[in-house]
């Protein structure tokens, strides 16, 4: 089994999962979506996002609009499409159920 | 003074030093040339990134300082990461085999300061190494007590490895282990990136036909030559840090626990390095000297370490400025301490001799020859340094070493004692100085002439390695008795003749026409 591989993969859902799930609490421009996933050491490097947001809107789980900023010029501010939610909906089931089995496994050991 | 450039990113200006630009523009050409596949909505996501990096380059934009630099670029660009470290999916599965998924960060060393308690060298070591820092701070700890060591290789751990700054450098720091096994999976990569690479040679493409077979072949042996080298330089870095900590231990062994080596010395005080301090007799010449050699030894010593450091735990900090000092000090010392030979020489290799000869009374006959060992009632520490034998007296600060006895037929009626006393590696102007400082003294009490066992020099003299040689002459027909005691010193040759089965001590014997002791009949 090629160990990274899987990491980056494992690493890789959980990502796109946190994304809808921070998106589902308010609208966000890329940074703030930023400084929320650093916090938690999900990203390691930025540039990870950018990608990732870009694929989600293509897959129609997002969408965003221009708005005006205080400083500098307007942002990209990222929101939930209806098909994002119930995607979002989908994953947090299949989350939940993934760590119960995964601890029914690990504590049974 | 510095060339700046206005430019546009991200919907804003910026001034931004040129080396900083070329880098950034640099970094972006390798993220549009990997998105560009993914059409619109790679444009869409360089974008993204240029806003971002837009943003970055406003925090570092102050008033005092209105121009990026190269140092702000390379911030920027470790937060935004090289595309490599991305983690999505690729659109097209085509470069998957080639790809990034295989890509594994090797653990690289770096320096925990967060977990530390000090600079967080034993804190990244344990990172490192996967140990609990606990055991690395106490072998640091031990070390120190071994002459300073512990303090010394912690130091230069914390100037040489850099601090994990970035999320990247921390997880790196705990990264994929380094040993046997992955260094082995490593050279086998690079193997396969070079095979491969050559069997894309053979089987080409048209595309790739265009480039002319020079440039292939080119592109080929530079494959190969990289990977050797990468090699080579690996095996440098352990040989470099192995010769390097046994110079060093070495070095401080000689600095510090020379003692130890010579013993208690009076005549060695600290850095008092035997054969130096005459050398250069000129006052402050040899304290100049000795800076001077402990940076020709120390400095290559340290830069050894320091490369081999930088090379086992990849390394890639550059200081430009502290490498352009320590060559130019190097070089410095080098050229005073020639400078200073050279001043200096013309005072030393010198050896001097002065003799006195006296003559004896031969009044009475038999004349009885005896040796009175003068230092019987000093307290004498005897030393050793390699080969030479040193016997020191503490009460009188004096060196004491055994005379030389000839005795020769005399070449008219006249007893004569000559004492020939001998220095070397002194200076023209002070040779005479220091044969006046060698003591010697025998006597004559009716019958009897007392020689002394011992000569005595100041005990700072021991560099001139003095001796002292008694040539006794007896008139041909003299009557003399030996006393058995002047075995002690006779000289080996004459030992064996007068000493050896002891048939010539103790009675009378007298100096024949042939230039002989024979005994009286």
């Amino acid at each position: 089994m090629d160990l990274e591989n899987a990491k980056a993969q494992m690493r890789k859902g959980v990502l796109e999962f946190c994304i809808l799930s921070v998106l589902s609490k308010g609208d966000a421009y890329a940074t703030d979506l930023l400084n929320k996933l650093k916090e938690s050491e999900l990203i390691v490097v930025e540039g990870t996002l950018y990608p990732l947001l870009t694929r989600q809107k293509n897959a129609g789980l997002l969408s965003y609009r221009w708005e005006e900023s205080t400083q500098g010029p307007p942002r990209k501010y990222y929101a939930l499409t209806d098909q994002g939610r119930e995607v979002l909906k989908e994953l947090e089931t299949s989350w939940k159920k993934l760590i119960e089995a995964v601890d029914s496994v690990t504590t049974k050991i | 003074m510095k060339k700046t450039l206005q430019i546009q990113i991200g919907g804003r200006h910026f001034h931004m030093d040129e080396d900083g630009y070329n880098k950034l523009s640099h970094y972006l050409e390798s993220l549009k040339s990997h998105f560009a596949k993914e059409g619109e909505s790679g444009k869409e996501i360089i974008e993204d990134i240029e806003q971002r990096i837009a943003e970055l380059l406003e925090k570092k934009i102050t008033p005092s300082k209105e121009a990026a630099s190269l140092d702000d670029v390379n911030e920027i660009i470790a937060t935004l990461g090289k595309v490599e470290d991305f983690i999505y999916d690729e659109p097209s599965s085509g470069r998957h085999d080639e790809g990034y998924s295989d890509r594994r960060d090797y653990r690289r060393f770096f320096r925990d300061d967060e977990n530390g308690y000090i600079g967080g060298v034993c804190s990244g070591l344990g990172e490192f190494f996967d140990i609990d820092p606990l055991w690395i701070r106490l072998a640091f700890i031990a070390l120190v007590f071994l002459k300073g060591l512990g303090a010394i290789v912690y130091i230069i751990l914390w100037i040489v490895v850099p601090r994990a700054r970035s999320t990247a450098e921390k997880l790196q720091m705990k990264g994929m282990p380094v040993n046997l096994t992955t260094i082995k999976e490593s050279v086998n990569a690079e193997y396969d990136k070079v095979r491969s690479s050559l069997d894309g040679l053979q089987n080409s493409s048209a595309a790739d036909r265009t480039r002319t077979a020079f440039e292939n072949i080119m592109r080929a042996v530079g494959l190969v030559m990289v990977a050797i080298i990468k090699f080579i330089i690996g095996t440098i870095g352990v040989v470099f840090l192995i010769i390097g900590s046994v110079f060093l231990a070495v070095l401080i062994m000689v600095l510090l626990g020379v003692s130890n080596v010579f013993g208690h010395m009076p005549f060695w005080n600290g850095v008092d390095l035997p054969g130096l301090s005459h050398l250069f007799g000129t006052p402050g010449h040899y304290e100049i000297a000795v800076i001077c050699l402990v940076i020709l030894v120390l400095v290559p010593i340290v830069v050894l370490i320091y490369w081999g450091i930088k090379i086992l735990f990849n390394i890639k900090t550059k200081h430009p400025v502290l490498r352009a000092f320590t060559l130019t000090g190097w070089i410095l010392a080098l050229i005073l301490f020639i400078t200073l030979i050279f001043a200096n020489s013309a005072n030393y290799a010198v050896g001097a001799t002065g003799s006195k000869t006296s003559a004896v009374g031969t009044g009475k006959s038999p004349l009885h020859i005896d040796v009175i060992d003068n230092i019987e009632d000093k307290r004498i520490t005897e030393y050793r340094v390699f080969d030479y034998r040193f016997k020191y007296s503490k009460w009188d600060e004096s060196l004491y070493d055994k005379v030389a006895l000839t005795i020769e037929p005399s070449d008219d009626k006249e007893m004569h004692l000559t004492v020939n006393k001998q220095v070397k590696n002194v200076g023209i102007k002070d040779s005479d100085r220091y044969i006046d400082r060698i003591e010697y003294f025998w006597n004559q009490q009716d019958s009897v002439v007392y020689l002394n066992k011992y000569f005595s020099t100041d005990g700072d003299d021991f560099w001139m390695f003095s001796e002292v040689n008694v040539r006794l002459r007896i008139p041909e027909g003299q009557e003399i008795v030996i006393s058995p005691r002047i075995c002690d010193i006779l000289e080996s040759y004459q030992y064996d003749q007068y000493c050896y089965d002891r048939s010539l001590v103790d009675q009378k014997v007298v100096m024949s026409p042939e230039g002989n002791l024979v005994p009286v009949k």
